[in-house]
């Protein structure tokens, strides 16, 4: 398996939030196999810069993390690609993305629940993941290549091409309902969920690596779910 | 990786060994006399030397997949760099021209933010030093998402 990481969760590999437990998992089961375009680096910085500058975070603590980060990547532990030869990838996918815009997209969980999700415009920034995840399974075409995102966008993009994807934000609701973020006011435990926090998280989601359903099993962010 | 000089190219020798076989039996290989009669090796010392791009086309028709041939060939460019600090600087600090215009199709090159033989923090973060950063970071609400998306500040 292939996990392309975008620069959310590559940044919350490092900096925790409610999504790091199931990046983590990925991370821990899989050195090697975590993979993302070079522009990474400038992506990640730039928002542990932006948590420094808002004094959420020490200028040592951005040194750590983004130490930890390159170290990562010494060690062949996150596989960096050029950025440089996926600009092909990068203006297909959002050419793609484009004649696609606004179409709606059902989809369906490994539970069979249902969502119908209009297709959004992709950032630049964003094509490029997909790119690269494009361009791994063309040169792996027996292997399965996994976008890893929080950005409800890039999934929903991701998978209007047919790609695999997993929002690191799925979880069970502490009750086994498959579910991305904050349920909202309607979900009657839903109290300590709102924000979506690790601290005090009831989910006991946990990505199936052996059963390995399609997309890992991931929830479906902002849908209007309906029951099959 | 096409314009590095030949010193951190692939050798023959390098090359057999991520192939597993011996020297005399990858000299033998089909792909090995083509690369010969194409006269793209140079001769840097002893060493017969692979320009990078052919080092991993070669990988690749031995078996590998391109991901694993391009990972191995920047290991061993990635290794002789780290032992010519003078040739990684140059690296770092270049400027190379853009393929925009001039690739058809797409490709796999691996990068490497900072030669090996700088230091960059922790050699060895691992899980464990993860979970400590974690530990020490936990609760810390730090809006990553929206400053990714300039929404933030």
């Amino acid at each position: 398996m292939h996990f392309i990481f975008d620069a959310g969760t590559t940044a919350r590999l490092y900096l925790p939030d409610v999504s790091s437990r199931n990046l983590l998992e990925i991370y821990g089961r899989f050195p090697g196999e975590i993979h993302a375009p070079s522009l990474v680096l400038g992506e990640i910085t730039a928002a542990w810069l932006a948590g420094v500058r808002a004094k959420l975070l020490t200028l040592a603590e951005y040194d750590e993390l983004k130490s930890a980060f390159l170290a990562d990547v010494s060690n062949g532990r996150i596989v960096i690609w050029s950025d440089d030869t996926l600009h092909n990838a990068v203006v297909e996918i959002q050419e793609m993305n484009s004649s696609m815009l606004g179409r709606q997209l059902e989809i369906r969980t490994w539970s069979n629940s249902a969502a119908h999700l209009a297709v959004p415009r992709i950032e630049t920034s964003d094509a490029y993941y997909l790119a690269l995840a494009r361009v791994l399974q063309e040169a792996n075409p027996r292997d399965r290549a996994i976008v890893v995102t929080n950005d409800n966008a890039a999934w929903t993009v991701a998978r209007s091409l047919g790609m695999e994807a997993f929002h690191g934000r799925t979880c069970d609701l502490g009750i086994g309902h498959t579910h991305v973020g904050a349920p909202g006011a309607n979900f009657p435990q839903g109290r300590r969920c709102i924000p979506c926090q690790l601290d005090g998280c009831p989910s006991h989601f946990r990505i199936d690596f052996d059963g390995a359903p399609p997309n890992l099993g991931s929830g479906i962010p902002r849908q209007q779910r309906t029951h099959a | 990786m096409i314009d590095l000089s030949p010193r951190v190219w692939p050798s023959y020798s390098d090359l057999a060994r991520s192939l597993g076989v011996r020297l005399t039996s990858f000299k033998r290989l089909r792909p090995v006399d083509r690369l010969v009669a194409a006269r793209v090796t140079r001769k840097v010392g002893n060493e017969i030397k692979v320009p990078p791009a052919k080092a991993v086309d070669l990988l690749t028709e031995a078996g590998l997949s391109a991901e694993a041939a391009s990972r191995e060939v920047s290991k061993i460019v990635q290794r002789r760099m780290a032992r010519v600090p003078a040739l990684a600087d140059d690296r770092v600090q270049g400027l190379v021209p853009s393929t925009v215009g001039s690739m058809q199709g797409n490709a796999l090159k691996r990068v490497f933010y900072a030669p090996p033989n700088r230091p960059t923090g922790p050699t060895q973060p691992g899980d464990e030093h993860i979970r400590g950063l974690h530990r020490r970071l936990a609760g810390r609400f730090v809006p990553v998402e929206d400053y990714l998306r300039s929404k933030g500040e």
